[in-house]
């Protein structure tokens, strides 16, 4: 096989030889026909060549950080939830309205004591004393001051813990509702939602 | 984050899998370039490379709780790399041309020839060449070459990949690399 016009077929023999997949005997066979062929070491060699070049195409560099943010912003939603993340908005809703129940009687407590005991309150410094020991000098501000001070006078004691628990019962109701708000924002963009 | 770069492929997939996203964040970060670069030598421009590399690594996600840890990451990614752009390239339309850059393709970037200008010059149309040959070729031809020469899989593995035949790999391999030499002719020629 020494005339090149016979290997016009070799072509996808030299393709499989340099790709490693010719069985052996085939292979050895080829190789012992390019000792005799001038056209096949030829068309090996250039393509050789060919194959070598794939390897020289350089990277381009790749916008890494807008990928990323892309993908982490679009992750899908797990599909199977862990028992801990199905449980936790049900466990924060009882803990909750736990809490609220609980503050309801103190609340209660709160205001009618305030309404109903007043002679229980803790009469207040009067604001002339508290002058005297603050060292605040007497003039017309001092007087506006007694006169305003006056009228909170009595009832300190009751209305502060009334108003805490009004106060912190608020806050865990706004801290209830946020928090749902939250997970729901929160499952909407585990399932490709957006914001 | 920085504390999860140290760790291995398999490592950060077990944790993605325990659900750290920031394990896989390392991971999309660390492999990104790769599966860029499959999809660009495939699609031909940085907007659609960028979206399919995007899908790839969503799908990864998906199909993370079937992958080996102990099997090497990369080529699995790149695979779905390969595989996202070919699904990309049969919904495009067949208007590719090597009169100009192909269509649905970025022009070839304008290198700088500052250093060493001749050889750079030269390797750098060489390139060109290469790469609008690659990018005239029909999807699934196109396909095959990057994941014979770029991915570097054997027939089988490309059999599995794309879900045919080895003798099939056989014909499409040789079909892609014979009219590959003729485009490059062509473009040497012009």
């Amino acid at each position: 096989m020494t005339d090149s016009t016979i290997c016009t077929g070799n072509e996808n023999t030299i393709f499989q030889y340099l790709d490693g997949e010719l069985p052996p005997i085939e292979r050895a066979a080829f190789e012992q026909h390019l000792t005799e062929c001038a056209a096949c070491r030829a068309l090996l060699a250039e393509t050789e060549t060919l194959f070598a070049e794939f390897a020289t195409l350089d990277d381009i560099p790749a916008p890494t950080a807008e990928i990323s943010a892309a993908v982490m912003a679009n992750l899908p939603g797990k599909t199977a939830a862990s028992p801990a993340e199905r449980w936790l908005p049900v466990a924060q809703l009882v803990v909750g309205l736990g809490l609220l129940a609980a503050s309801l009687p103190k609340l209660w407590n709160g205001l009618a004591w305030t309404f109903a005991l007043p002679q229980w309150t803790v009469p207040a410094v009067p604001w002339t004393t508290l002058a005297q020991r603050l060292d605040i000098p007497a003039g017309w501000l001092t007087q506006w001051a007694t006169k305003l001070y006056a009228q909170w006078e009595g009832a300190f004691l009751p209305i502060s813990p009334t108003l805490a628990i009004i106060a912190l019962t608020l806050l865990g109701i706004a801290w209830l509702v946020s928090n749902s708000l939250l997970l729901k924002q929160s499952h909407n963009l585990k399932n490709g939602g957006s914001l | 984050m920085t504390r999860h770069t140290h760790l291995s492929d398999g490592n950060l997939v077990e944790r993605t899998l325990a659900g750290d996203d920031t394990a896989f964040r390392v991971l999309v970060e660390r492999h990104t370039g790769a599966v860029f670069n499959t999809a660009y030598r495939l699609l031909g421009n940085r907007t659609d490379a960028a979206d399919a590399a995007q899908d790839t690594f969503l799908r990864e996600y998906r199909a993370l709780h079937t992958f080996r840890t102990d099997a090497p990451l990369k080529p699995w990614l790149c695979r779905i790399a390969a595989n996202v752009s070919l699904n990309r390239l049969k919904r495009r339309q067949p208007t590719v041309s090597l009169d100009d850059h192909p269509a649905g393709t970025d022009p070839p970037a304008i290198p700088d020839f500052s250093a060493e200008p001749q050889r750079e010059l030269l390797k750098s149309e060489r390139e060109r060449e290469l790469r609008t040959a690659i990018l005239a070729l029909p999807p699934d031809q196109r396909t095959i070459i990057e994941l014979r020469h770029f991915q570097e899989l054997s027939y089988a593995e490309i059999a599995a990949t794309l879900e045919i035949s080895v003798a099939n790999v056989k014909v499409k391999l040789f079909r892609a690399r014979k009219k590959l030499r003729i485009l490059l002719t062509q473009e040497t020629k012009s």
